[in-house]
């Protein structure tokens, strides 16, 4: 972390920088958001096909955080990535956890029933 | 065990007068921690979003299959993909130590950044004329919610850009500017990665 950087430029995060990663990042996951534009609108034709989106995205998103925010486990990034995985549980059981909570009132209440 | 508290020769320890203490790598993490709490307002409009968007808190009114068009979803996915490549560009030529080469940038990725914002205001003003509001249901406003909120942050990021385009052209690439460049670059990169679950979960879940 303590770096004698009296040149702004010279500080591991800017020489991290890395052009052909970036372009790498706006084709794979340009193709993947295109790919989930034919599943969704051909989604009859498709067996599973919120499963094969929610696949595109979580590959997507993989790819922006390996290629955009470069996250590794390089001195320069560990605590940054460290930080990332310690905060995804949280953000899969909070959305996860109320999902589930008020999916299954909605199984027990009458709501359901009344509009089937 | 050292004086040091057991770190490496050639590293000092805080409490020596000559610690040299690395402002960039500090600010980047403490800014990157505030974007990570700020995933968890997403956390609670995602959530919001799944409990709602059963069809019988739309109370009769429209559901997502009225509410998004594909094409539209698609263009703006392509504008903020295409932001994020020009703001590569900016830390590209930051690397590189090019004044012109970051403002360009900043240009480029504003105005994709903007071609997004305007996309959005576009689809909901078409959804304004038809008298489709937020008010009109739990649905309609969790999911309006959820896509303003981020339209709001692409907005600020648009903000933030035309700051750092007058900071850089007034005063170049110092310490400061640089860490605020770098914080731009998570800020930025971010709201790609919460559009691809937008427009998947949201915009595309409507198409099917």
């Amino acid at each position: 972390m303590a770096q004698d950087t009296h040149d702004p430029l010279q500080h591991p995060e800017v020489r991290l920088v890395n052009g052909r990663a970036y372009v790498a990042a706006f084709v794979v996951a340009t193709a993947l958001m295109t790919a989930a534009l034919a599943v969704a609108m051909h989604g009859g034709e498709i067996p599973h096909p919120m499963l094969v989106l929610s696949g595109a995205a979580a590959l997507a998103v993989a790819v922006q955080i390996m290629f955009l925010l470069q996250l590794d486990f390089s001195s320069t990034q560990i605590w940054t990535t460290v930080s990332f995985v310690l905060a995804v549980p949280l953000f899969v059981i909070a959305v996860g956890l109320s999902m589930w909570m008020f999916h299954s009132l909605d199984a027990r209440t009458m709501l359901m029933s009344l509009m089937h | 065990m050292t004086a040091s508290g057991g770190m490496e020769s050639g590293q000092s320890a805080l409490w020596e007068p000559h610690y040299h203490h690395d402002v960039i790598a500090t600010r980047t993490l403490g800014f990157w921690l505030y974007m990570l709490s700020d995933a968890m307002i997403f956390a609670g409009l995602f959530a919001a979003y799944g409990v709602l968007s059963h069809t019988y808190n739309a109370a009769g009114g429209p559901v997502l299959h009225a509410l998004v068009h594909p094409w539209t979803a698609y263009a703006e996915t392509l504008s903020v993909f295409a932001s994020v490549l020009a703001y590569g560009g900016v830390m590209v030529a930051l690397k590189r130590g090019s004044r012109e080469g970051v403002l360009a940038g900043l240009v480029a990725a504003f105005l994709l950044g903007a071609l997004f914002v305007g996309l959005e205001v576009h689809e909901f003003a078409a959804l304004f004329r038809m008298g489709i509001y937020p008010e009109g249901s739990g649905y309609l406003s969790a999911f309006f919610a959820l896509v303003m909120t981020h339209g709001i942050h692409m907005a600020f990021g648009l903000l933030w850009m035309a700051t750092m385009f007058f900071q850089v052209a007034a005063q170049g690439l110092t310490d400061k500017t640089v860490y605020r460049l770098l914080n731009l670059k998570l800020f930025w990169h971010f709201q790609a990665i919460l559009w691809v679950l937008v427009y998947t979960f949201v915009d595309m879940r409507g198409v099917l």
